[in-house]
């Protein structure tokens, strides 16, 4: 793709430096303009915490995630996968984390990590995809005619947040449900770096100023060409936006907060400090990462994930410390559900149930929440819940991005004390 | 023959659903045969001459390393752009996101091509022989866990997935045990890697006997997939996919039923079925026009095919179709690509925007657009010589049977009326321009 590197610098960086170049008020006038029609002047979003939800999909293994490693159960059950009392990270008595998650080690001792354990929801269901649908819903009910994702429905109860196309950034090239609905204007950025029109230099006047008529309010209605002009005018006002906020990012606290190399995971996670460094106002990233449908020839595989994983947060904490907004950012991991307590036939396991999540950041009140997984006492041989996932989802959106949870929610879940 | 503005727009709309648009000569064949005439073509791929596949295997090393990922994918985009047997690619696309593999597990692209040519074969044959085939498949016997799944120790990975997203669908009446009964009859399926062909271990084979959707016996796969083909909800479950792929997105009972029936009365005839959908009433109605979101591979080689835009020159496809949020034999899990809404967003509404830019540039530096462009505006027949007559010709050059708003042909009248000059080296650039305008304004990502 290195021709597609090349033009864009030659020729979208006439674009893009337009974005780059201009003074605020005329960015704002920028957005502002026809393709942006829908936002006068671009509310600035108001300043608030951040939150940043990485999927681990697949259905990762909460019992080899966070291992019960006193518990004579896991050994039995997991004789050829389990992980050594003596190889866990322990974190207390009775549990430990993954060897591969020794940078979670450290950020629990800092009282950064919160971990819950034993979350799901009643009456499980083990297909991949109705159960991420039912997590990023944040409704077990798969039946419900409106599939608004939760944070999208967060987003659709503010007029600031719905109004501006950056409200939620998701990395990569599809949206995830969690922040899908038809009113909230969230972004797929990519990698962030070429998230941009590139219209040839020389006609590029005449052709941005059609496209952005083209992509006006009013020249198709209803329907799927009116979602896509939506789409088009918000890409057009976001794109200017993103490019600025990205110039901002400080590059020496980047090198010093040493991202692994060669993970497509950390990379991503860097591209998102650079995005709250540069000041965007998002509230909300998502970032995910996947692999963890471990059926066969689990260890080696799983032990890869989980350390890209740690490694690749460990050095987003340091960046974010060093660009000085550590104290503006929780990390939310969450998967569709955990797996079978036993081990299946081909080194692996199969689809289960409850799971572990992971909350991580300076503003965490570190520790355990949840129960436990009792090994003794199994729900047809998964991991019985005891946490419900809306409870977690309660308490991020009550105390740390300020908002109702009850109306996000439809209903109200007790809030854990992670934050 | 010249098709009255009726029939070009329905010929338009089944060669766009059922195909990746035309090439201008390949138009004016298909427009002789008429609408009736193309889709009986179109359902009889094994009419048309295919020595594409031929070709590009003997130049094996040359033009396709069928050990590269990327090359086997140029190999399949080669085929789309080239293809004298359009409904077969289609099906086989439909197909690869049905029984969706992706190599960033299988890790093998000889297998995951393997696996396409098994799609082909039977793009539009029996549905019971292609699970069979399927199920037997390299490819998805690593995918799933299958060739992993052992007598006493089943591997619930594909017997669950058979059920959910291959035959019944996840609300089509089997229970968890039914998984489980189906996965023991799969046991001791493998395959010889070296040879890449399908094996039975007897030793790992659970043969005693199996409780399945009420019925019981020493069941083994095929046995399975006999109950599932038969079965309702397979039924209903496929023809709901098949109707969202060539009519609309959101089909109702009433909608599939029909087809349903066909699916039993012609013993599980794909070709009855797609058949039956495309020369229905529902597939040609207004509603159903320009209603549907162009998938990547669709969006990029309908316009390859129109333009006529050599495929040595799109090395860089399989990167582009990944930014698009289509990367090719590499589907985002087992249930597929979303489609619909799912494949636009901010990004890849650019990345489509940005592809057209890159390709008409392309075409223009070495020197091949103008007259490619204007030899689709002769066949148009339709005059050029003011702005408002250029920006009608080539809309219905792209988008027959589709009228542009009023402010959309405000919109591109405006541009190509600055420094007009028709005839004079003024006119070429604005031709590129209104040809990017055209292709990237929301109407062209509707198929």
């Amino acid at each position: 793709m290195a021709t597609t590197r090349r033009e864009f610098i030659h020729n979208g960086l006439a674009f893009v430096s337009l974005g780059l170049a201009m003074p605020h008020f005329l960015m704002q006038a920028a957005a502002a303009d026809p393709m942006g029609a829908a936002i006068p002047g671009v509310p600035a979003i108001p300043a608030g915490k951040i939150l940043v939800v990485i999927e681990m999909s697949g259905g990762n293994d909460g019992l080899n995630t966070v291992i019960p490693y006193t518990d004579p159960n896991y050994a039995k059950l997991r004789p050829n996968i389990g992980i050594k009392a003596s190889d866990v990270v322990k974190i207390d008595g009775n549990l430990g984390l993954h060897p591969r998650l020794k940078a979670f080690g450290n950020l629990y001792e800092k009282g950064h990590l919160a971990v819950v354990n034993s979350v799901g929801y009643p009456n499980p269901n083990r297909s991949h995809f109705q159960s991420m649908d039912i997590w990023q819903l944040g409704n077990p009910d798969l039946d419900i005619k409106d599939r608004v994702g939760w944070l999208a429905r967060y987003f659709d109860d503010d007029g600031h947040l719905k109004s501006n196309p950056l409200s939620g950034v998701t990395l990569g090239s599809s949206l995830p449900l969690t922040l899908f609905s038809e009113h909230a204007p969230v972004s797929a950025v990519g990698n962030g770096r070429d998230y941009g029109f590139r219209v040839d230099a020389g006609d590029r006047d005449a052709q941005l100023s059609a496209l952005k008529a083209l992509y006006a309010e009013g020249t198709v209605a209803g329907g799927n060409a009116e979602f896509i002009r939506n789409v088009g005018s918000e890409a057009y006002s976001s794109s200017l936006q993103l490019q600025q906020a990205l110039d901002h990012y400080d590059t020496k606290a980047g090198d010093a907060a040493k991202y692994p190399r060669y993970n497509g995971f950390a990379e991503g996670l860097q591209t998102i400090a650079k995005l709250i460094s540069g000041g965007l106002g998002t509230r909300v990233y998502y970032h995910s990462i996947g692999g963890f449908d471990t059926h066969a020839n689990q260890p080696y595989q799983h032990g890869q994930l989980l350390g890209q994983l740690a490694d690749g947060l460990s050095a987003f904490f340091d960046d974010l410390a060093l660009q000085g907004r550590a104290n503006d950012v929780i990390v939310m991991t969450f998967s569709e559900f955990g797996r079978r307590a036993k081990e299946n036939g081909s080194a692996g396991t199969d689809h289960g149930a409850g799971s572990v999540m992971f909350l991580a950041g300076a503003g965490v009140k570190g520790g355990l929440y949840g129960e436990a997984p009792n090994l003794g006492d199994l729900d047809d041989g998964d991991v019985r819940f005891h946490t419900d996932f809306r409870s977690v989802y309660a308490t991020l959106l009550d105390n740390w991005l300020g908002c109702k949870s009850s109306a996000v929610l439809s209903g109200a879940f007790p809030h854990l004390a992670f934050v | 023959m010249a098709l009255s503005q009726i029939e070009s727009a329905k010929l338009g709309h089944l060669l766009r659903r059922a195909g990746f648009g035309a090439r201008p000569e390949e138009w004016d064949a298909y427009a002789r045969l008429g609408v009736a005439g193309t889709t009986d073509a179109l359902l009889h791929p094994e009419r048309a001459p295919d020595h594409l596949g031929s070709v590009l295997k003997d130049i094996d090393g040359d033009f396709v390393d069928f050990h590269n990922m990327d090359s086997v994918k140029m190999w399949w985009l080669y085929r789309i752009a080239h293809t004298q047997r359009p409904l077969e690619e289609k099906m086989t696309l439909f197909w690869h996101n049905h029984f969706a593999t992706a190599n960033y597990k299988v890790d093998n692209p000889a297998w995951m091509w393997g696996q396409n040519e098994t799609f082909r074969a039977n793009a539009l044959g029996n549905f019971r022989t292609m699970l069979k085939a399927v199920s037997r498949d390299p490819a998805m016997l690593v995918w799933l866990d299958g060739a992993d799944n052992r007598k006493g120790r089943p591997n619930e990975n594909y017997g669950r997935e058979l059920l959910e997203l291959f035959t019944m669908g996840v609300h089509g009446g089997y229970t968890e045990q039914d998984v489980k009964e189906a996965a023991r009859a799969f046991t001791g399926w493998r395959f010889d890697r070296d040879s890449s062909t399908f094996s039975f271990d007897a030793g790992q084979h659970d043969d005693g006997p199996k409780t399945f959707l009420g019925q019981t016996g020493n069941f083994n796969g095929d046995d399975i997939i006999d109950i599932v083909a038969r079965h309702p909800s397979t039924a209903h479950f496929l023809c709901t996919k098949l109707f969202k792929f060539f009519i609309s997105d959101t089909p109702t009972p009433a909608d599939t039923a029909p087809f349903e029936r066909v699916y039993f009365n012609s013993g599980y005839d794909v070709r009855a079925v797609v058949g039956a959908m495309l020369t229905s009433g529902a597939f040609y109605a207004p509603a159903a026009m320009y209603s549907k979101i162009k998938s990547p591979v669709e969006m990029v080689m309908t316009t390859v095919r129109t333009l006529d835009v050599p495929m040595s020159a799109l090395n860089y496809l399989p990167g582009t179709l990944r930014s698009m949020g289509q990367d090719l034999f590499n589907p985002p899990n087992v249930k597929g690509w979303t489609e619909g809404q799912s494949w636009m967003n901010t990004m890849t509404l650019m990345e489509r925007v940005n592809f057209i830019n890159q390709v008409v540039r392309e075409m223009g530096n070495r020197g091949e657009f103008s007259d490619k462009l204007h030899g689709a505006i002769a066949r148009a027949g339709m005059p050029v010589n003011t702005p408002e007559a250029a920006v009608n010709a080539l809309w219905t050059t792209f988008m027959p049977g589709r009228q542009p708003s009023v402010q959309t042909r405000a919109a591109l009248t405006a541009y190509a009326s600055n420094g007009w000059k028709p005839g004079e080296a003024r006119f070429e650039n604005k031709s590129s321009g209104l040809v990017r305008l055209i292709l990237s304004a929301p109407e062209y990502q509707l198929a």
